[in-house]
């Protein structure tokens, strides 16, 4: 038996185009704000790694990099020491954060680090065996860091919440990194006029640049050249938008 | 008593764990801008548990020696962070249990002030110097007392800097930092240090 097939009245007709175009555009509007909300939380993530900087900008993890960070290589076994115990530190007091109260997410977030600070012994051991001479009581003093609270308080607010963390954890960490690398480079060039203990031929030098005072006061004009690059990049926004708003007035007008 | 003194007095003044050796400071730029109560909550369970960690510190000593899972200068650190990770965790389940508004309120300034690199960072140094019993003591209760007076002299500075006329990159951190790394250059001369010609 033929099926009557049923012939729209050019009304309903229309009704129903317009129903699958809305449907249309809402996955499209759907689809675009999911874009954009993932372009905005990479941009937030990225951002730990200079204008969020967790040392220059924050203030976190400030004494081993003021008293330790003296040369290339004790700043490049910082950096590796946060990224072998804070990432996963972070990474596990994310998962838990909503599961447990934060002062048992804190001691997990330490419990992780301790663990982590056997890996990270052996790795830097076979990079440079007598750099623990160097860090001596920093080393162990990077496991009660507070990146794993900050954290993990930072996501108890929000809902869902795994990936996040992650990627978090790797551009601190990453920032982290940078910072350590730099005033390590910076005061051994400045103190010894060497890179990783091979002289560069250069004679002015600082003697104090080793000493923790001159740590603070480099990381503090460090921290000053961050806040004056983030003025400076808002500054041109703004002027940028006001420029787009006048267009956009001027355009309406005409 | 006499060896109590000594520390007390040197761990405020000649050994002050800020501005000798960089230790709590991130801590101290958090909690410098608090208000003084938190700021005496802060300091009471600081004293508190460094104190309790320090006297721990005899006993730990006997069993650390004993363990051969790495070198002394690692497992000897992490032996004091899992006692003081206990210490914190009954130290949590009485405040939630006998003063649960208190600790609702105060939950992250207890965290801060009980791991932090000045409490941690203290007991180490007690223990690679050799301390007496009384002595640990003493240098624990100088480190607490010369760390808040440190945090009293860091947030009356900052207060003075807010209010006269910094150039924008250096408003806040920037301007802290450089204000403790100058009066850190004070004690780096009041020790004794020199630089060399």
């Amino acid at each position: 038996m033929l099926k009557k097939t049923k012939f729209l009245s050019s009304a309903e007709l229309s009704e129903a185009n317009s129903e699958t175009a809305s449907f249309k555009n809402k996955r499209s509007t759907a689809k675009r704000n999911l874009i954009l909300r993932i372009k905005r939380r990479l941009e937030v993530s990225v951002g730990h790694i200079f204008f969020k900087n967790p040392t220059l900008a924050c203030g976190i993890i400030l004494a081993p990099v003021i008293a330790v960070a003296s040369t290339f290589k004790s700043g490049a076994a910082l950096a590796i020491a946060v990224i072998i115990m804070c990432i996963p530190a972070i990474i596990a007091t994310g998962i838990v954060t909503h599961y447990v109260p934060s002062w048992v997410c804190t001691i997990i977030g330490i419990s992780v680090s301790v663990g982590m600070s056997f890996v990270a012994h052996d790795v830097i051991s076979t990079l440079s065996p007598d750099i623990f001479d160097t860090l001596g009581i920093y080393f162990p003093l990077i496991m009660l860091s507070s990146f794993s609270t900050v954290f993990s308080l930072r996501y108890r607010r929000q809902k869902r919440f795994f990936v996040w963390p992650v990627c978090d954890a790797i551009c601190a960490a990453a920032g982290f990194s940078a910072a350590a690398i730099l005033v390590g480079l910076s005061r051994e060039i400045l103190a010894y006029g060497s890179v990783g203990g091979v002289p560069l031929g250069i004679s002015f030098k600082i003697s104090g640049a080793a000493a923790p005072f001159f740590g603070f006061i480099l990381v503090g004009f460090f921290a000053a050249f961050i806040q004056w690059v983030k003025n400076t990049v808002l500054y041109f926004k703004k002027v940028y938008r006001r420029k787009s708003a006048e267009t956009r007035e001027g355009g309406a007008h005409l | 008593m006499r060896e109590f003194l000594i520390a007390v007095i040197a761990a405020v003044t000649v050994q002050n764990i800020l501005f000798t050796r960089g230790l709590g400071s991130s801590r101290l730029l958090l909690v410098s801008k608090r208000s003084g109560k938190d700021t005496a909550i802060f300091g009471g369970f600081m004293m508190l548990f460094l104190l309790v960690l320090t006297s721990f510190s005899f006993l730990i000593e006997d069993i650390v020696p004993k363990t051969t899972l790495a070198p002394l200068y690692i497992m000897r650190p992490i032996a004091y962070l899992v006692t003081a990770t206990l210490l914190y965790a009954a130290l949590c389940i009485v405040c939630s249990l006998f003063f649960k508004d208190f600790f609702e309120k105060k939950e992250k300034l207890i965290t801060s002030a009980c791991f932090n690199c000045a409490v941690f960072g203290t007991v180490l140094l007690t223990i690679s110097k050799y301390y007496s019993f009384g002595a640990r003591i003493g240098y624990a209760a100088g480190s607490c007392v010369g760390f808040l007076l440190a945090m009293f002299i860091v947030s009356e500075g900052r207060r003075r800097i807010e209010l006269s006329k910094v150039p924008a990159a250096f408003k806040g951190l920037p301007a802290a930092l450089i204000y403790i790394g100058l009066i850190s250059l004070a004690f780096y001369g009041l020790t004794g240090h020199q630089l060399p010609a």
